[in-house]
């Protein structure tokens, strides 16, 4: 379906702007009006005016969607309407660079002594505040070594089937230890694991209106990835952005047969270990813990239920409460200065109901979810699979 | 992943269904393609409409019409479903009832209609009669006309007047959502703007979008400082007050266990003769397929998506099950009264009212044989077949 036809099944019914973290802020007009409404005007030709700055503020976190009864792809047309404003764009060069995670996390992990130490401390921040409007407080330190130089020395030596990991930016470059934890879960059912040199997956280029450079990313990683789709691999994300962009944006906005042949390889690593719930409930011991849980937007939007809260349930004794919410930092839009604010509206009542709950870890699967709850709610957070792999390996409890 | 329960649709029935379920100690996943029906509708929760007392009327129904879904039901079981849906509710979005009769419930058009369970903010209608009502409405909000719902009230015996605020609050394309979120936050300022005014009525009346987080106590705080009633008139679409019960419900589903899929509708089946085994939800990459024992069928009507009419033909989405359009008697709306035909166990029936399939049970808008826009049965219905599919769908296809 194009985005014309698309159009067409918008009803103006307006369910889609309550479903909206962002619709509280009011410089926001919401997604019926920068989405269909815009793009209907501006087809037309005509000025749709006042609307298009605020498209910026869109988070891409596809609550709208979901919420849409007739079926459209509201966030597919919002990134039509952020191509066509792209070049207006106040902070172009900032945005832009913010959009390649990937050759960030290079630098970080070449030298991330020089990197961590500049942002973590005062005069860098202020530096980057000046210089690029960037709020880097939340910023967690780059990993000294990225997950693709420590994954080989964890392979089980005996294995029945190969899959491949996409581990994305975060896993790679950030927080290496959720990489690390799917490769030793899968040696532990004797499972496989390649992980391929990889490049960012690209929506962040996509959310913040490159939508050409996004492409070619795309184009990228779809080539890098077809060998092992030949071979019948099933490809895991532990990122849900990473995992949706694979599954549904790919193919969307590439409309390749390729595209299609791969959305249909791609699982969610807690969607696929979910299926070995039996064997994984053998190993696992009890930890005696009070933990939240937080599905993050983009796990929702690829509509495979909650498969890490079946996974963390397998956990003897382990006091689970699940929290509904957007955290509003969306990548790297709650690090832009000028966006913080939005961002800070759109998280605080996930951070109030985090904290009612007074747990002593939170867990969630996205990374950009992990560094935001982190340093609002002080609370340390883990991925899923951390948390059971962590479950598996010691007797006492977390964290250590 | 294999379910005991699993839902299709998550309005009003759905959600009533999964959550008997749930109580029932059933594992139960609910699919959706997105929000429901309640979005459009006014949040109070119809029986019967009409100056007929509605049990009345209900158990008339039972014998004058054997195909309403009340007739399926019973009157025993549909006072039971009511009951337990009040007592879900009771501390998240409580619903009032006014002694077994209806109460005329004030429309942003001027009107007056009737209705059986009311919510907070709506029940003070029942006491509205002969009263000095002021009508507030906001001048950013275009959706609610003060002096039109004033003037409605006028011709029913109130002795009521408008005023419009002006809440230095100009969102672009301001609506119901927008100022419900922003009363969310800056409710206090009502009481400083209608300190004064209130003083000479009874009774204060706001367009329906005092809060969406924080209802309940905004307005008991209101009524509190102001020391008066204070009723909400349930505004165009989106209606807040629908939005506020489907969201109370889906969490209360969600605190009980229940798995959400919401977003993406259900595509295709597989069955086996008459049995249903599982349904396929159209997700990004693959089809998710979902297993269950039973399977409860609330996908709307023609309005919730459910029923689909195109230039050829009117068909249920699901499972294809024929929709019976009934023929066009006392020049009706052919279309109001479509839908499936099921037995009392809520199975889908076939034209020659053979069971389709033993173990899916269908609940709400998507049965046929009665018409809510004219009735005021749509909620009672939804309520009362929701619950009696939950019952069906424990006992299984036996």
């Amino acid at each position: 379906m194009n985005s014309t036809t698309e159009l067409d099944h918008c009803l103006k019914c307006s369910i889609c702007q309550s479903a909206c973290p962002v619709i509280t802020s009011a410089s926001f007009p919401g997604p019926k009006l920068l989405g269909s409404d815009a793009l209907r005007l501006l087809k037309a030709g005509a000025d749709a005016g006042a609307v298009l700055p605020a498209v910026e503020a869109c988070l891409n976190c596809k609550r709208c969607e979901l919420a849409c009864p007739h079926g459209v792809r509201i966030t597919r047309l919002i990134s039509d309407v952020k191509e066509r404003t792209v070049t207006a764009k106040k902070h172009y060069w900032r945005d832009l660079l913010l959009s390649y995670p990937g050759f960030l996390g290079k630098v970080g992990t070449i030298v991330p002594g020089l990197v961590n130490f500049f942002l973590s401390n005062k005069i860098g921040r202020k530096l980057a505040k000046k210089v690029m409007s960037l709020d880097a407080d939340a910023v967690s330190n780059y990993a000294s070594r990225p997950l693709s130089r420590v994954t080989s020395s964890l392979q089980a030596a005996e294995t029945n089937r190969k899959v491949v990991y996409f581990a994305g930016c975060y896993a790679n470059y950030i927080e290496p230890e959720i990489g690390k934890s799917l490769v030793e879960l899968l040696g532990l059912l004797k499972i496989g694991v390649v992980v391929p040199t990889e490049h960012c997956c690209g929506m962040p280029l996509l959310a913040n209106g490159f939508k050409a450079q996004a492409k070619k990313a795309f184009q990228k990683n779809l080539k890098a990835l077809l060998p092992y789709l030949q071979e019948g691999c099933d490809i895991l994300c532990t990122c849900p952005t990473c995992a949706l962009a694979l599954k549904q944006v790919y193919l969307e906005e590439l409309g390749t047969d390729e595209a299609e042949v791969l959305s249909k390889f791609v699982y969610d690593a807690s969607e696929y270990l979910v299926n070995y719930s039996d064997q994984l409930a053998g190993l696992i011991k009890p930890v005696k813990l009070h933990m939240v849980y937080h599905q993050p937007c983009h796990t929702l939007a690829q509509g495979v239920g909650q498969p890490s809260l079946t996974l963390l349930k397998l956990i003897p004794e382990l006091k689970l409460q699940a929290v509904d919410g957007c955290c509003g930092q969306s990548g790297t839009y709650g690090f832009k200065q000028e966006k913080k604010k939005i961002s800070e509206a759109v998280g605080k009542a996930l951070f109030k109901e985090i904290e009612q709950c007074a747990p002593d870890l939170v867990s969630t699967d996205c990374g950009a979810c992990t560094m935001r709850i982190k340093h609002d709610c002080h609370l340390d957070v883990k991925h899923p699979l951390s948390v059971l792999l962590q479950s598996i390996k010691t007797d006492d409890s977390l964290p250590d | 992943m294999k379910y005991d329960v699993v839902v299709i649709g998550a309005g009003l029935a759905g959600m009533t269904a999964a959550l008997k379920s749930l109580i029932e100690g059933r594992r139960v996943v609910v699919i959706a393609a997105g929000e429901n029906t309640l979005y459009y509708a006014s949040g109070s929760l119809d029986l019967y409409g009409g100056k007929e007392n509605p049990w009345a009327a209900v158990k008339r129904l039972e014998s004058e019409r054997p195909d309403h879904p009340y007739a399926l039901i019973g009157t025993a079981l549909i006072e039971e479903s009511f009951r337990f849906l009040m007592g879900e509710l009771e501390t998240v979005c409580p619903y009032q009832e006014n002694s077994g009769e209806n109460v005329w419930v004030p429309t942003s058009l001027g009107g007056f209609r009737p209705s059986y369970l009311l919510p907070n903010g709506q029940f003070p209608a029942v006491s509205l009669k002969k009263k000095k009502v002021l009508v507030v409405g906001f001048s950013s909000y275009r959706d609610f006309n003060s002096r039109l719902v004033a003037s409605g009230m006028v011709s029913r015996g109130c002795e009521a007047r408008a005023i419009d605020l002006d809440l230095h609050y100009d969102k672009i394309n301001c609506n119901s959502i927008d100022l419900a979120y922003y009363f969310d936050d800056h409710w206090p300022d009502l009481i400083k703007s209608l300190q004064e005014t209130a003083k000479d009525v009874d009774c204060l009346a706001f367009p329906a979008v005092l809060g969406l987080n924080n209802f309940l106590d905004i307005h008991q705080n209101l009524q509190d400082a102001l020391g008066r009633p204070v009723i909400e008139i349930p505004t165009l679409p989106p209606s807040v007050p629908g939005i506020r019960l489907s969201r109370a419900m889906l969490a209360r589903i969600q605190q009980q266990g229940a798995e959400v899929i919401k977003g993406f509708p259900v595509i295709s089946t597989r069955v086996s003769d008459d049995i249903c085994l599982g349904v396929y939800i159209d997700t990004p990459g693959h089809p998710r397929y979902v297993e269950g024992d039973s399977f409860i069928l609330a996908t709307g009507g023609i309005l919730g998506g459910g029923i689909v009419v195109s230039e050829k033909s009117v068909d249920e989405k699901v499972f294809g099950v024929p929709v019976e359009v009934p023929v066009n008697e006392n020049q009706e709306y052919p279309y109001a009264r479509c839908g499936l035909k099921a037995n009392k166990r809520l199975q889908p029936l076939d034209k020659d009212r053979k069971v389709l399939y033993r173990n899916v049970f269908c609940a709400g808008r998507i049965l046929g044989g009665y018409d809510p826009d004219l009735e005021h049965d749509g909620a009672g219905a939804a309520i009362a077949t929701g619950y009696k599919a939950a019952l069906e769908a424990g006992r299984g296809d036996s």
